[in-house]
């Protein structure tokens, strides 16, 4: 990349986010709770709904361009700048932001210094960790290769959001998690900062996990160790940075939570009906259920939450009571106001809402390709797998629970085979306070009824894998939760319980970041051998840890900014083809061994390539044995490299 | 100071309610007998890029290592 179109780059990224962070400051006050810690967190769900909704909407007109966000960004900040009620939003918002920085401040002085102290190194550890797994380590998980980033790298190469010819039908999945990883790749044209799409999830979840605390009645040190304690999960840490959904699904589930905390555990004699926090929590859901399909699993847990709270806490308040005063701050506010929110609910029902209804129109399946049965019956008919809701299910999954609890069979990964992933702090700490806390406190028996439904509901309806643990990342939280509570009381407890604890914590923390700083699977000779390549040529198919050698072999072999045909099955890695920098077209050949050489060959020079790529694990055998058939015949194809086979000239 | 308690019956509850001195050491003797036990499953699996780092960067760790073994 020249360092005029770096130059260009950063400008047109600095606008778009300027104009992202200023449109979420200025609907701040119209959604806010003014409590600074569940305002954090509705800013930080503001931060990530108005980027994907942006990014969405610019990438179905066709304007998923370093210019067309750019311009996007010029044109919403000048705007909101120029037109006054934006102006006065935009203030106060600043003001709430201002609030909260300042709230920051007070909860920090109650701190103990040992806390202080873990803070800051956590911090700083964080930030190194996260660098250089974002920077040194190119994506190497799965279903990252499979379908996530499949879908982002098109869109990038299209220049829009559009569906595309390939037998992974995955990439019909609800994708907004892909449309922002989108906007951390486009404007460089590069998957540079590709994984660090995961962090505004991770830190939207420390943000949550500290509100939710506080809700259920931990002071600010005791909800800052439920935070930390949740971040420093390995199932989390390794999902951050692994280019999935999942830290996304457990951000959003963890906020909804506070919000519900929030909006229903408290007695409506003591504060305003909460118009704008139900707003955001609307919001929220919406961008969830655009997300990923499991929102479906984790509502219950919402629901009981919610619904339990409200029958604890607001009981002089009936439904309807409460729907009127609901009412009456609608009819109380600006017209402008409500324009506003209306509009912020709209943009929220299309990004929920879009890739369902385009699956509806197109297939008939809104959760295409998914399908759906409730005890055998077919309630969805399924192109790729089906979410089957039934007990045999739950069975077998809590016998697949029994084994990976307490993480004996392998080490921690990304998508965790065969280990829950909860790590050190759960198994050793969470789970004892745990228990305490469900016999002694009340209100934390409500949320870890929450946590338990939507675990068991997962159970019941997730195909019994090694790696589905990566489903419930969010639920170790609950134990961060207990252990709070746990804490709360520490603070009034004897002098050596305090410190063995506090020493406990710093080394299950400690021990939770070490097993996680190399995914469990990088080498020091894999990340030298990756930091010694120029940042811009660190493609995924140089990364050998899942990835077999044929696809370094295709960009090798292939120039750059050629055709590439590939052939794989509906699990394949195709991601890696399409290099770093999304500079390699690809097309895909479809074939079988009932297919002729030469219609092969045929294909490939209607599809306009003279390559076509194969690799063990990701093609069919058969078709791979039936292509190198046709290699050693040598009448239209030769095998240019392992993997790769070229059209003959003649 | 502990945050405020919302919720009718909670407050009094648990200001009722002390956490005796027993409960720290029931917490604290499971804490660590569960901290053991999860040492047996992942202590090596979290220490062993650790000890990679220390070998590739001073060779000379991997004999100490091999003295101490």
């Amino acid at each position: 990349m020249t360092s005029e179109a770096l130059i260009w780059a950063l400008a047109a990224w600095s606008a778009s986010l300027i104009f992202h962070l200023a449109l979420a400051t200025a609907l701040l006050p119209w959604l806010a709770a003014r409590r600074p810690a569940i305002d954090l967190v509705i800013f930080g769900v503001l931060c990530v709904f108005i980027t994907t909704a942006v990014t969405l909407l610019a990438g179905l007109a066709g304007w998923l361009t370093p210019p067309g966000l750019g311009l996007i960004g010029l044109l919403g900040v000048s705007s909101l700048v120029a037109y006054r009620p934006g102006q006065r939003a935009l203030v106060e918002g600043l003001q709430l932001l201002g609030a909260i920085g300042r709230a920051g401040r007070h909860a920090w002085q109650p701190i103990p210094t040992w806390l202080r102290w873990t803070t800051v190194i956590f911090a700083g550890a964080s930030i190194v960790r996260f660098a250089y797994l974002t920077l040194l380590l190119p994506p190497f998980v799965w279903d990252s290769l499979t379908y996530h980033l499949t879908n982002v790298a098109h869109w990038v190469q299209a220049g829009r959001i559009e569906l595309f010819e390939t037998p992974m039908v995955r990439i019909y999945s609800a994708a907004n998690y892909e449309v922002l990883a989108a906007w951390f790749s486009v404007f460089f044209h590069h998957d540079l900062l590709i994984e660090a799409a995961g962090l505004p999830a991770y830190a939207l979840a420390m943000a949550a996990m500290y509100a939710i605390a506080r809700r259920l009645g931990a002071g600010p040190p005791a909800a800052w160790v439920a935070s930390l304690a949740y971040a420093t999960t390995p199932a989390l840490l390794v999902a951050t940075t692994g280019t999935k959904n999942d830290p996304h699904m457990a951000a959003y589930f963890l906020s909804a939570l506070a919000l519900c905390l929030h909006l229903f555990a408290e007695r409506s004699d003591e504060r305003p009906a909460g118009l704008g926090p139900l707003f955001a929590l609307a919001t929220l859901l919406l961008l969830a259920a655009g997300t990923k399909v499991y929102l479906l699993q984790l509502l219950p847990a919402i629901f009981i939450v919610g619904s339990l709270s409200w029958l604890r806490s607001k009981r002089r308040q009936s439904l309807a009571d409460w729907l009127r005063a609901l009412r009456r701050a609608w009819n109380q506010l600006p017209i402008t106001t409500r324009v506003a929110l209306l509009l912020l609910l709209s943009a929220g029902l299309f990004v929920g809402g879009y890739w369902n209804v385009r699956n509806w129109l197109l297939t008939g399946n809104p959760l295409f390709p998914y399908g759906v049965s409730i005890e055998g019956q077919d309630i969805l008919a399924s192109a790729d797998r089906t979410a089957a809701l039934n007990f045999g299910r739950l069975a077998e999954n809590l016998r697949l629970l029994a084994e990976r609890f307490g993480d004996r069979l392998e080490p921690i990964r990304p998508d965790l085979p065969y280990v829950t992933g909860w790590g050190w702090f759960v198994y050793t700490l969470g789970l004892p306070a745990s228990a305490w806390a469900l016999l002694v406190e009340r209100r934390y028996r409500l949320i870890f009824l929450g946590f338990a439904l939507s675990f068991l509901l997962m159970l019941m309806s997730t195909r019994p894998s090694p790696w589905n643990m990566r489903y419930a990342i969010w639920f170790p939280a609950v134990f961060a939760l207990g252990f709070a509570l746990f804490q709360e009381r520490l603070r009034d407890g004897p002098a050596f319980a305090r410190r063995a604890f506090a020493t406990l914590l710093v080394v299950a923390f400690s021990l939770n970041v070490a097993t996680t700083l190399n995914y469990n699977r990088a080498s020091p000779d894999e990340f030298a051998y990756m930091a010694n390549r120029s940042p811009w040529s660190r493609h995924a198919a140089s990364l050998r840890l899942t990835v077999p050698s044929e696809y370094e072999n295709a960009l090798v072999y292939v120039p750059d900014r050629t055709l590439i045909g590939y052939h794989t099955h509906s699990n394949g890695f195709i991601y890696p083809l399409y290099r770093a920098d999304f500079s390699s077209p690809l097309v895909y050949i479809p074939f079988s061994p009932e297919t002729s050489c030469s219609q092969i060959a045929e294909r490939m020079i209607l599809a306009g390539t003279r390559y076509l790529f194969v690799a063990p694990e990701h093609s069919p055998d058969s078709d791979i044995a039936h292509l190198r058939g046709c290699g050693d015949a040598g009448t239209h194809l030769r095998e240019r490299a392992r993997g790769l086979y070229v059209l003959n000239d003649h | 100071m502990r945050a405020p308690i919302c919720g009718s019956g909670l407050e009094a509850y648990m200001s009722s309610m002390t956490t005796k001195r027993w409960q720290y050491w029931a917490l604290l003797a499971a804490s660590l007998a569960l901290f053991a036990l999860y040492a047996r499953n992942q202590l090596v699996y979290s220490l062993y890029f650790l000890y990679q780092l220390a070998v590739y960067f001073v060779p000379d760790f991997a004999r100490l290592a091999d003295l101490v073994r």
